[in-house]
């Protein structure tokens, strides 16, 4: 999706007025408020005269404004529209005149605006959802991945409860791009044990987009983008701050958030973001997780220019988090395993407490950006330059006393820089962008841990370049969007012999979608895209090799992997009528050609510890497809019922079997009752929930050490209310997931093979903020 | 505005110059430190004779080529003091691990399970701190000629106060797997 956030006004007609010269106060300005994008009016604009407080005008249902008896002299004109960019205007007035004015709607903006399905939406064409508002306040304090999990058709793969990271129609990992404040983020995010180093508290808002072949975010989005932003202050707003406290009944967890960001010198704008986490050991309905503790600290800065036509900002984030992994998911061989497995409880079972012991995971991360946008005639220009640094360290369960000498000791650095360029609409219907993108990427082993490290040196460098048009008209959107990839990585590694191995490898490929929006009702809209993408092997895949500790298993990269290429068709169909009737169906079908996965090898590998299974990389064809449903009714007044679900099919082509590992069948069923309320007391709301997931009957044969855990149902309730206290809010909200404190185990979360999932928790949330 | 584009697009391009230009750094190679490549059981007769080694050995660590497994032949209703040495010898000189496991001997317990009818049973001879069973030091007692297979397991940080864990059984022992290796053994 493309932010434009130039605003063109465009002077259509401006002639001379009959009216003789008189001199004095009678001069009119008249005119439209009108869409950019398909000049349909914009009623209820207003347009004020900066120089002359009492001259304002409001449109009409027809967009049509005016204001009266002005003098003769220069005025500048501002143009307001709920979800709209502001558009000022100078003009000298000595006859009367008439101007229209054409303003941009932002997308994101215009989920706020109960008028916008009356109009086409500037969207992307490839099925994104946005979380916003109160949807995504509700789920602060979790993480990303489990807030993500609220989108239907996103699920999310863990490792206990406290990592875990999106699955978007079936893929995740080295498949999803996360984009954290416009930024590709670059961890280790191959493995599946390791969660996006985001602290969720910086973002307003997470989008998510489940075609493929948007071709901005590069070749990590052949399953889908997730994308995190924060929304700059709005233009009448000088001051804003927000204070959360959230506690959490399980895990005896506290959380807190604050940010404040501050206008001054009528230029620059500063925020300042920070937030803490203390959470100890969660429990299962019938025992306690011991180690399952986490700890996070986190903050975010940035200083924003913004000055006529050019805005530049300086961004830094630092994430940082120590994680606990359940101490009995730690496992030395398959007796072990297969002990886990047939026990009811596991084995290591302690009292409370806050301690985080090893096994655990301490992770930082930090982002730095510098960005620069600049209107000119000629359109948008837009620079970034970001650079992040990710240090992992993985702690294990040792001998001797190398319990505080990591196992896994990570150091990555990214430079990217990218210049793009948006073009002023063409013919009033052609936008579209063109940019350029590199990065260079270094990942290092950092010596002493005594232990052969799980992936390489290796250094990267990449270049793309991409080109997006849109063709808007009334009722119908197209885009088509393409981009070219080259990628470059040397590795360098010692082999069993301890040889030292370079290696280089050349990857490059096209990415391309085709899309469109039809609108050919007030209500109704279909939106359809075609992408093609490609994802060159990650690391991992190519050079893994050994134990892994949680899974029991050797796995075998395979240097000669080639890229995965998948093509994928996503429709979705909308029918939007307010509050009172929504729904949204999601269906699509996804060809991978060159999928990669773990095989079982038949041969089992004799080691000290027992013999494992191995596991080799190896690529195959495969097929998915599934349905996402979203349902918005109102039953009567006050009273509605949001209906949830997503659906996945996935087949290996080759091996005529299932994927492994693929999301089961999902429903969910809300029930709101919501009051305005008052002036006071505001946005009541009291839910009750409840999530079935199916059993995942469709799994591979020889790969998974035990059967699907059950199908579960799982009951929620919550209750809301904001209280308004002048220009200021308090929010508060009493949620209780897993009301019924049921034993259950989810086929994506890892640690199923040795624990229950988390019991009953009640988490309250406490909001302020101030504006002004 | 041009000249300022101009110019951060040169500061990019140049840090990306400069970063690549000064990045031949080499990796350093890992020494893996927990390997244990040979494990020795040694049975020596209560009353006298020679002495029976049975031999684990993997000095390429995991992976690599497979370990060699030796058993051997006790002999029939015969008592043997037996040891337990573990070696890393992938360091050079080879690095004792047995020293590892005393130094955390409360943390650390072997255990002794026959198969295939094996007629051997087994009592620890050591004590860690606590006064629990080690099994570094065990005798083993033979019955009838018979074959099968000794399998040897080395939990760490089992517990020890677990049910029949102190005279030996492995079921309630819990705590994660440092060592299984199964020896092939007769009884003549």
């Amino acid at each position: 999706m493309f932010k434009f956030l130039k605003v063109v006004v465009v002077l259509l007609v401006s002639f001379k007025s009959a009216q003789a010269q008189t001199g004095g106060c009678i001069w009119t300005i008249s005119g439209h408020v009108l869409d950019e994008h398909d000049n349909s009016p914009l009623p209820f604009a207003t347009v004020s005269v900066q120089e002359v407080n009492e001259k304002s005008s409001t449109a009409d249902e027809k967009g049509n404004f005016q204001i009266i008896q002005l003098c003769e002299g220069t005025y500048t004109l501002i143009v307001n529209h709920l979800g709209c960019e502001p558009v000022e205007k100078v003009v000298y007035l000595q006859e009367n005149i008439t101007l229209d004015f054409h303003l941009e709607h932002h997308a994101e903006l215009l989920e706020m605006v109960d008028v916008r399905s009356k109009r086409l939406r500037s969207k992307s064409t490839a099925a994104e959802s946005t979380l916003e508002g109160i949807e995504l306040d509700l789920l602060r304090g979790k993480t990303l991945g489990e807030s993500l999990a609220s989108f239907s058709g996103v699920n999310s793969i863990s490792t206990g409860a406290n990592i875990s990271k999106p699955v978007i129609h079936g893929l995740h990992s080295s498949r999803v791009q996360v984009m954290n404040q416009g930024i590709q983020q670059e961890g280790q995010e191959w493995g599946i044990e390791h969660a996006p180093e985001i602290d969720p508290f910086a973002a307003t808002e997470i989008r998510i987009i489940k075609g493929v072949g948007a071709v901005e975010y590069g070749t990590g989005a052949l399953g889908g983008v997730v994308l995190l932003e924060s929304k700059p202050l709005e233009k009448e707003v000088n001051n804003l701050g927000e204070l959360n406290i959230i506690g959490m009944s399980n895990g005896r967890q506290l959380i807190g958030s604050a940010k404040f960001a501050s206008r001054f010198t009528r230029f620059f704008t500063a925020s300042l973001q920070t937030s803490i986490k203390k959470a100890g050991d969660l429990n299962a309905p019938d025992y306690q997780l011991t180690n399952t503790a986490a700890e996070e600290f986190n903050f975010s800065t940035s200083l924003l220019y913004q000055k006529n036509d050019y805005l530049s900002e300086i961004y830094w984030s630092r994430f940082d988090t120590e994680v606990g992994i359940l101490r009995s998911a730690h496992i030395g061989n398959l007796t072990d395993l297969e002990i886990a497995l047939n026990s009811d409880e596991p084995f290591f079972v302690e009292d409370f407490s806050y301690d985080i012991l090893n096994p655990k995971q301490a992770v930082t991360h930090n982002l730095w950006k510098f960005r620069n946008e600049w209107k000119t005639d000629m359109g948008t220009w837009k620079t970034l330059y970001s650079f992040q640094l990710n240090e992992r360290k993985e702690f294990d369960i040792r001998r001797g006393d190398r319990d505080d000498r990591p196992a896994v000791d990570l150091n990555l650095q990214v430079h990217r820089g990218q210049v793009s360029w948006s073009h002023q609409p063409l013919w009033e219907q052609w936008v579209g962008k063109i940019g350029i993108d590199t990065y260079f990427k270094r990942n290092r082993n950092i010596p002493g841990t005594g232990t052969r490290p799980l992936i390489p040196w290796y250094n990267s460098l990449g270049t793309s370049i991409f080109l997006i048009e849109r063709w808007l008209m009334n009722d119908f959107q197209l885009e088509v969007g393409g981009r070219y990839d080259f990628q470059y990585m040397q590795v360098k590694r010692f082999n069993l012999q301890s040889e030292l191995e370079i290696l280089d490898y050349n990857f490059n490929g096209v990415t391309a979608a085709i899309g469109g929006v039809y609108k050919p009702s007030e209500y109704w809209s279909i939106t359809s895209n075609l992408g093609y993408a490609f994802r060159p092997p990650n690391i991992s895949e190519l050079f893994s090799e050994g134990l892994h500790h949680s899974a029991g298993a050797i796995e075998e990269g395979d240097r000669n992997l080639n890229p995965e290429k998948g093509i994928k068709w996503i429709t979705a169909f909308f029918y939007e009528q307010a509050q009172f009737f929504n729904l949204e169906l999601d269906a699509y079908i996804h060809f991978i050609e060159d999928y990669i996965y773990l095989r079982p090898e038949a041969e089992p590998r004799l080691t000290i510890r027992g013999a494992f299974p191995v596991f080799s990389y190896t690529q195959t064809n495969a097929r998915l497809y599934g349905f996402d449903f979203t349902g918005n009714v109102q039953l009567v007044e006050h009273l509605n019922l949001k209906l949830k679900s997503s659906i996945i099919r996935a087949r290996d082509l080759t091996e005529e079997q299932p994927l492994f590992l693929m999301p089961a069948d999902r429903f969910q069923v809300d029930a709101f009752y919501s009051l305005s309320g008052n002036r006071r007391l505001k946005d009541i709301r009291f839910g009750l929930g409840y999530q079935y997931v199916a059993m995942q009957s469709r799994v591979p044969e020889g790969i998974d050490y035990a059967p699907s855990p059950d199908a579960y149902g799982l009951f929620r309730s919550e209750v809301s209310a904001n209280l308004l206290i002048g220009n200021n809010t308090l929010g508060v909200s009493l949620s209780v997931n897993n009301l019924l404190d049921q034993s259950y185990r989810d086929y994506l979360n890892r640690l199923r093979y040795f624990a229950d999932d988390v019991g009953r928790n009640i988490e309250l949330r406490i909001k302020y903020q101030f504006i002004n | 505005m041009k000249l300022r584009s101009l110019m951060f697009t040169l500061l990019v391009g140049l840090l990306f110059v400069g970063f690549t230009s000064c990045d031949d750094d080499e990796p350093v190679e890992e020494n893996e430190e927990e390997v244990i490549t040979t494990m020795t059981v040694t049975l020596t007769p209560v009353n006298g004779g020679d002495a029976v080694t049975l031999n684990f050995l993997d000095l390429d660590g995991d992976g690599g080529n497979a370990p060699t497994i030796s058993g051997g032949s006790l002999a029939a209703n015969t008592s043997y003091n037996t040891t337990i040495d573990l070696l890393n010898e992938s360091e050079d000189p080879a690095e004792s691990i047995t020293e590892e496991v005393e130094e955390e001997a409360d943390e650390h317990q072997f255990f002794f399970q026959v198969t295939g009818g094996l007629n051997l049973s087994f009592s620890y001879s050591d004590a860690d701190s606590d006064g629990n069973p080690i099994g570094l030091e065990t005798l083993m007692v033979t019955g009838d000629a018979s074959s099968g297979s000794l399998r040897v397991t080395l939990r760490h940080e089992p517990d020890k106060n677990g049910t029949d864990v102190k005279i030996g059984d492995i079921t309630n022992a819990g705590g994660e797997t440092d060592i299984e290796v199964d020896y092939p053994i007769t009884i003549q």
